[in-house]
This record gives C-alpha cells, sequence and structure tokens, in this order.
C-alpha cells in the first residue's frame, strides 16, 4: 500500500483559455507536513479547492487516501478536514453552536467539540457569537471545524493571514503538533516562505499554476550553497592566473565567483592570485537565503 | 493538552452514511436566531390582523350580507382576505427561499459544508423541506386566524373542513412557487434578483388571469379560490376555477419533483469558488 496521502496526476483548472492549476503533481506523504508555497494567484486555492472536491478540474485527476476526488468524495472527506480561504462561519451563532452543526453533519459525539474548542483555545469564548470573534479567533474556530471529525489529513489554506504575530505564532505551534502528537497530514498553504520553512517538512513551490520545486525543504535549502567572492586589482588577469588549480570558477563583473565555499579552494585561489602579483582587496562568501531561491525559482519559471 | 483525535478513529475509515435527521437538524440549528422562524409566525398574524382592521372598518355591510342570508360566514372572513393571503403566500415563499439559502451565501459556508461527507443533493431537498414545513405552518396558523375572525365576528359554528381546506390547498400550490424561488435564490449570491422576481410576480401576477393555468403562481390562485369558494358552503367556487383540486396538487407535486430536482442537480455540479 502506498503511503501517499494526496496525489495529483496531471491537474489542470482553466477558466477559459488561461490554465490557473497547470499540469500538477502534487505528493503528499503520511506524515508531512506539506507547505504549499506560492505567491498570490498562483494557483495555491484553486488546487485546494480541486482536492475538496468543490471544483471539477478541467484535466488529471487528484487522489486521497487513494481515492479519486470528486468522484468517490463521499467515501474519503471524512478523513479529511479543511480550512479553505477565509473561515465560514455563521456570524449569526456561537462559536460551539458553528461546531455542533458540523459536529451533526459528521455524526461525532458531543464532546469532541469540547476537545477541538480545547485545542483552538476558545473554550472560554465558545457561547459568543462568532460574529463578534476577532479575526484569529475565527480562524481558530476554522481550524476546529477542520479537526472536529478527527481527519487524518488536514488542509489548511494561508490559516495564519491576516492575524497578529502571537496569533501566528500559536496557530504554527498547533500545525507542528499535529503530525508529531496525532499522527495527522497536513497541507498547509502560504504565500510566506518564513513561514513555511519554520513548519513544513516538505514543500511545494507553485508559480503560475505550474509547480517548479516539491520536495524535502533541506533539498530547497541545499541550493543555497554558498559562493565565495573573490575582487582583485587586475581583474583581466585573474581567471587565467588560477585557471589551473581545479577550483570551479566564474567571472562575475570584474570578480572572480568561486562554486564553493570550501575554505581550501578559497586559499588556494588567493595563494595562487597573490603569487601572480595581483592585489587581492576583498574576500567574500555570500549564500543565498530561502528568500533568494523562492525568487530564483520563481524568476526562472516566469522566463521559462 | 487534548487529543487531536479520538476513539472514532479506531472505527477506521468506513464511509458512514450521515442520515437525512443530521442534515435536519445542522439546518435547524442554521435557522435558530434568524428571522426565519419570527417571519413564519409574523406573516399569518399580519394577515389577520388586516382582517381586523378591515371589519373595524367597512365590516358592517359585510355582516348585512351574512345577516340577511346571502353570505356564508366563511365567505364573509375569507372573500378578500382570501387574496390577500394569496399574495402573502407568494410573497413569504420567496422570501423563506431567500433566508434559507442566504445564510450559507452571506457566511461563505458552501464551501465548509459541501467540502464534508455530505450530499449536495440531499442538503438542497433539505432546505426546500425546511422551507416548506416553515411555509405550511403559517399557512395553518392563517386557518386559526380565519377562524378567531368568524369566532369574533359570531359568524356562527365554524366550517372545519372549509379551514383544514384552505389551510392545506393553498399551501400545497405555493410549493412550485417556492421550489422556483429556491433555485433563483441558490443559483446566485444577490438575492435582489430572486426577492424582485417573489414580489414583482404575484403582485403583477394577481391580475395575469390570462396566464395558463398551470403557472405556478397562477396555481395559488385557483387553490384559493376553491377554498374561500367553500367546498361545504358550495359557493360560486367551482365555476371560477379551471383545475379541480386535484388537479392542482397534482400539477403542485409535478412542478416540485422538477423544479428541485433541477436545483439539486444544479448545486451538485455547482462550482463552489
Amino acid at each position: 500500500m502506498n503511503d501517499l496521502v494526496v496525489e495529483t496526476n496531471g491537474l489542470t483548472k482553466r477558466y477559459g483559455k488561461r490554465a490557473v492549476v497547470d499540469r500538477l503533481d502534487l505528493r503528499v506523504e503520511r506524515g508531512q507536513i506539506y507547505g504549499f508555497l506560492g505567491l498570490n494567484g498562483a494557483g495555491k486555492t484553486t488546487t485546494i479547492r480541486m482536492l475538496m472536491g468543490l471544483i471539477h478540474p478541467s484535466a488529471g485527476s487528484a487522489q486521497l487516501f487513494g481515492r479519486s476526488v470528486p468522484a468517490e468524495r463521499m467515501q474519503v472527506m471524512r478523513r479529511v478536514g479543511a480550512l479553505v480561504e477565509s473561515p465560514s462561519y455563521y456570524a449569526h451563532l456561537s462559536g460551539r453552536d458553528n461546531l455542533k452543526i458540523v459536529a451533526t453533519l459528521l455524526d461525532v459525539p458531543d464532546r469532541r467539540i469540547g476537545e477541538v474548542l480545547e485545542i483552538v483555545r476558545l473554550t472560554d469564548d465558545a457561547k459568543r457569537k462568532a460574529g463578534d470573534y476577532s479575526l484569529g479567533m475565527k480562524q481558530r474556530l476554522g481550524i476546529a471545524a477542520a479537526l472536529i471529525g478527527s481527519p487524518d489529513l488536514v488542509v489548511l489554506d494561508e490559516p495564519t493571514n491576516g492575524l497578529d504575530p502571537a496569533g501566528i505564532h500559536e496557530i504554527r505551534d498547533l500545525i507542528r503538533r499535529m503530525p508529531r502528537e496525532h499522527g495527522i497530514t497536513v497541507l498547509v498553504s502560504s504565500h510566506l516562505l518564513a513561514e513555511i520553512d519554520q513548519m513544513a517538512t516538505s514543500v511545494g513551490v507553485i508559480h503560475g499554476g505550474r509547480l517548479i520545486f516539491q520536495g524535502r525543504i533541506e533539498e530547497l535549502r541545499a541550493r543555497s550553497r554558498g559562493h565565495v567572492r573573490v575582487e582583485t586589482d587586475r581583474p583581466a588577469d585573474a581567471l587565467a592566473a588560477v585557471s589551473g588549480l581545479g577550483v570551479k570558477l566564474t567571472e562575475e563583473g570584474d570578480a572572480l565567483v568561486l562554486d564553493s565555499t570550501s575554505p581550501a579552494d578559497a586559499a588556494n585561489v588567493v595563494r595562487a592570485l597573490v603569487a601572480r602579483d595581483i592585489g587581492v582587496f576583498r574576500v567574500e562568501e555570500r549564500r543565498l537565503s530561502l528568500e533568494d531561491i523562492f525568487l530564483e525559482l520563481t524568476r526562472e519559471a516566469g522566463a521559462a | 493538552m487534548s487529543e487531536l483525535t479520538h476513539a472514532a478513529r479506531a472505527a477506521g475509515p468506513a464511509p458512514r452514511r450521515t442520515s437525512v435527521l443530521a442534515y435536519l437538524a445542522a439546518d435547524w440549528r442554521r435557522m435558530r436566531r434568524t428571522w426565519l422562524l419570527p417571519l413564519t409566525f409574523l406573516g399569518p398574524l399580519g394577515v389577520t390582523l388586516m382582517g381586523v382592521i378591515l371589519f373595524l372598518l367597512v365590516g358592517e355591510q359585510r355582516l348585512a350580507g351574512f345577516r340577511a342570508g346571502n353570505l356564508t360566514g366563511w365567505a364573509v372572513v375569507t372573500s378578500e382576505l382570501g387574496m390577500v393571503q394569496v399574495l402573502a403566500l407568494g410573497l413569504g415563499a420567496a422570501l423563506l427561499a431567500s433566508m434559507i439559502v442566504d445564510v450559507e451565501h452571506r457566511s461563505d459556508t458552501w464551501k465548509q459544508m459541501l467540502g464534508l461527507p455530505v450530499s449536495r443533493a440531499t442538503v438542497y431537498a433539505v432546505k426546500f423541506a425546511w422551507a416548506a414545513a416553515l411555509l405550511a405552518g403559517s399557512s395553518a396558523l392563517m386557518a386559526v386566524g380565519y377562524a378567531a375572525l368568524m369566532l369574533w365576528l359570531r359568524l356562527g359554528p365554524l366550517p372545519w373542513t372549509d379551514l383544514a381546506t384552505i389551510a392545506a390547498l393553498p399551501w400545497v400550490a405555493s410549493l412550485p412557487v417556492l421550489a422556483f424561488q429556491l433555485l433563483l435564490s441558490t443559483s446566485m449570491r444577490n438575492q435582489a434578483v430572486p426577492l424582485g422576481v417573489g414580489v414583482l410576480v404575484p403582485i403583477f401576477g394577481m391580475g395575469m388571469s390570462q396566464m395558463p393555468a398551470w403557472v405556478p403562481w397562477r396555481l395559488i390562485t385557483q387553490a384559493m379560490t376553491v377554498a374561500v369558494g367553500g367546498v361545504v358552503a358550495g359557493g360560486p367556487g367551482e365555476s371560477l376555477t379551471w383545475l379541480t383540486p386535484g388537479a392542482i396538487v397534482g400539477l403542485s407535486v409535478a412542478w416540485v419533483v422538477v423544479l428541485v430536482s433541477a436545483g439539486a442537480v444544479l448545486l451538485a455540479r455547482r462550482e463552489v469558488r
């Protein structure tokens, strides 16, 4: 039995001629916190709506727990809890009554309402009208609704949108606990790399509807392999001076750029330059931040 | 820290079907603290109060007809108010249909509810059932209103069969309008169009006797004509209608089946954004 909780193959959604989601092959494994990263309008919410069976794909297929959506939606949705885009709530009803409606439809015992209220820390406000909640509380109510059926997969679409730092921290904490303490797989979308970086174990980067990276977050970080930049007073001669060293490097403007950050390589290059009487006046290590990688990825995808 | 999971998980992923009762209960909870329930009472109360005012103003001449034996007591209270009730049923159907789905539009809850393992067709049918039930409540209360007026005006013994007929037949005949309005209100977010249709068609439709008899709004008028004419009292009703009570019920059921099925299919296919 395969351990893929979410699998899409060539998943596509077109509105008119424009492909909002373009041949997406998502792979989310059991126990992962999968960060679904992309700028606003990249196609995250559209993808999630297709996964939830709310809209129909124009092409391709989506499977949750090996069952295709929307065809086998009824069989699989009991195992899935979701917060799609802005939280949905009946403003005229209390937080508890809002959860009671979901609990009734899922045939879940009433005590479960108290449990999820506790998890999202809304117990004290359960009797207040949801319409009077702060944005953070509404968001937490939405998460409580997603958790009420004790799902194996939780899908959260931009769960920290519009929250203050304390609220963001709280939700991030909650998400991190889900796989660890309860074996829940989480698919969480965000347009903020830093946020995904802080909670996700795997990441999928979507840009212009296309999945431009998918893998462990470490792999993404590995791309940030640094380089060393060496500036000299005779750039014209510098490259020739170090060409025999077996160090991978390129010229970038008036500087040499080493493709590694190995201390030995840097030392060798500097030694060779100095031996040819070339003045070295700056040696600096540069690292791409995750943000730079993200921008680079999206730029590459934009150019392609 | 409490549990994110509970024992039900151990039961495994075997799908349990949500019972229709759960749908009904969920919708009942949604309707609480809305204007839906007060409206159910206020509608018939309003029409009855109109009757009171009517009789306080021009009651003597109507009562004279009754005393002279030209009018039955039933005809005295229903001949004018019946037409008001026709209008109220049309408007009420539009209002109930709009409110019962607008709560989902406004709360943006379609995406949450339809993301649950629920049947969209059942969701739709249950909304229709609740709106129909509320309208039935209003119709029953309206019959109580007529009875109260008759007792107040001392118009003789209560005609139970007529009261039952006026509670039931116009209600059945109003269900096609309700089904049509629910279809409109569900398919568009902005309720101005459905409410506009719901208000204007009954008002202008009152005079549209040239419209075919099977048009939903006309069905209500004809049902009322039968009820007011007095099945028991043997009033002039028969000659004013084209359809027998049986035909009215049959046509209404047919309309409901067609329109509710169409609405359910539309919701099932709907792209929920």
